[in-house]
């Protein structure tokens, strides 16, 4: 009894040992499951990349080639095959650099997840309890939580740049318009065929109009600014 | 002497036990916060969007009076 009391203190000194040496497991857990989340990521996204580059070069190609083919002749039909050859051969050589691209990170994955298996099935031999509990599935709620937030944050981007352009464009075309509707104006009032009252009312759509379009302006610009200031958390 | 190892082993065990329940919370909280600015930012972009669009709109309209 007295040498169980006398080796007490040093039994809680193991015990507190391996419970710090269970937080720096979970922390290198939680790393390696970050990192290989990432690889993951990575590699679709690359998967992704890959494939949409190969379809425009091989739409491209096929674009081409149509527009060869109506130009007519069978030079233009060799010339066509030949790009389209040469197109299909960059996809190719692209597809496959992809897959090898892929296939390194899904690797890199693999290993860095066996081994943590292997760590992790060689130091929870005999006390596998308390493992996945609660506090795991909460854990990875939240890194789902925040990877379903990024995600959003990119549809959202790549949306607001497909607006910034669209925006853009209307503002040239409505320039433009605006540009030769008062021309026409000046020159149906410089004629005499309109009379003053009506050259003021076409005026006054014509101001409000630019006016709309300076305030579209302005919107795009906010956008921009907002795009370039936020992008610096850009994931 | 025993007394001083059994404090100290009390001191390390609570010591470890709170680190690591500190630990979790400081990660959890930084989740919450990525999360937040997360959302934040999205929102500003969407509210962007629909600005855009709203002026967009307006623009249309002004050019079929024409």
């Amino acid at each position: 009894m007295k040498k169980m009391i006398s080796g007490l203190p040093l039994m809680l000194l193991i015990v507190a040992l391996l419970a710090w040496g269970n937080t720096a497991t979970g922390q290198q857990k939680e790393n390696r499951g970050k990192a290989s989340k990432e690889m993951k990521q990575e590699a679709m996204q690359q998967k992704q990349k890959g494939k949409e580059v190969a379809g425009e070069i091989e739409e491209a190609a096929e674009a081409e080639a149509d527009q060869a083919e109506e130009v007519t002749g069978s030079k233009a039909e060799r010339a066509a095959e030949k790009i389209k050859s040469e197109a299909e051969d960059m996809a190719g050589d692209l597809k496959e650099e992809v897959e090898k691209v892929v296939g390194k990170v899904r690797e890199k994955g693999e290993e860095s997840r066996d081994d943590f298996k292997q760590e992790d099935q060689g130091k929870s031999k005999g006390n596998a309890y308390g493992r996945n509990k609660g506090d795991l599935q909460g854990k990875e709620f939240g890194q789902a939580r925040a990877e379903q937030a990024r995600l959003q944050q990119q549809e959202k981007r790549a949306e607001l740049d497909t607006t910034l352009v669209q925006g853009e464009n209307k503002i040239m075309q409505a320039r433009e318009k605006i540009r030769i509707s008062r021309e026409d104006l000046d020159k149906e009032k410089a004629g005499r065929r309109i009379t003053d009252k009506e050259y003021q009312l076409k005026q006054e759509k014509l101001d409000n109009a630019e006016e709309a379009v300076n305030q579209l302006e302005k919107k795009i610009i906010e956008a921009r600014r907002l795009k370039e200031e936020k992008g610096v958390t850009d994931l | 002497m025993k007394k001083k190892v059994f404090a100290i082993a009390v001191a390390a065990l609570l010591l470890s036990a709170c680190g690591g329940k500190a630990a979790k919370e400081a990660a959890a909280k930084a989740e919450a916060a990525e999360i937040e600015q997360l959302e934040t930012v999205t929102s500003q972009i969407d509210s962007a969007i629909t600005d855009i669009e709203e002026a967009s709109m307006k623009v249309d309209t002004l050019l079929d009076e024409l």
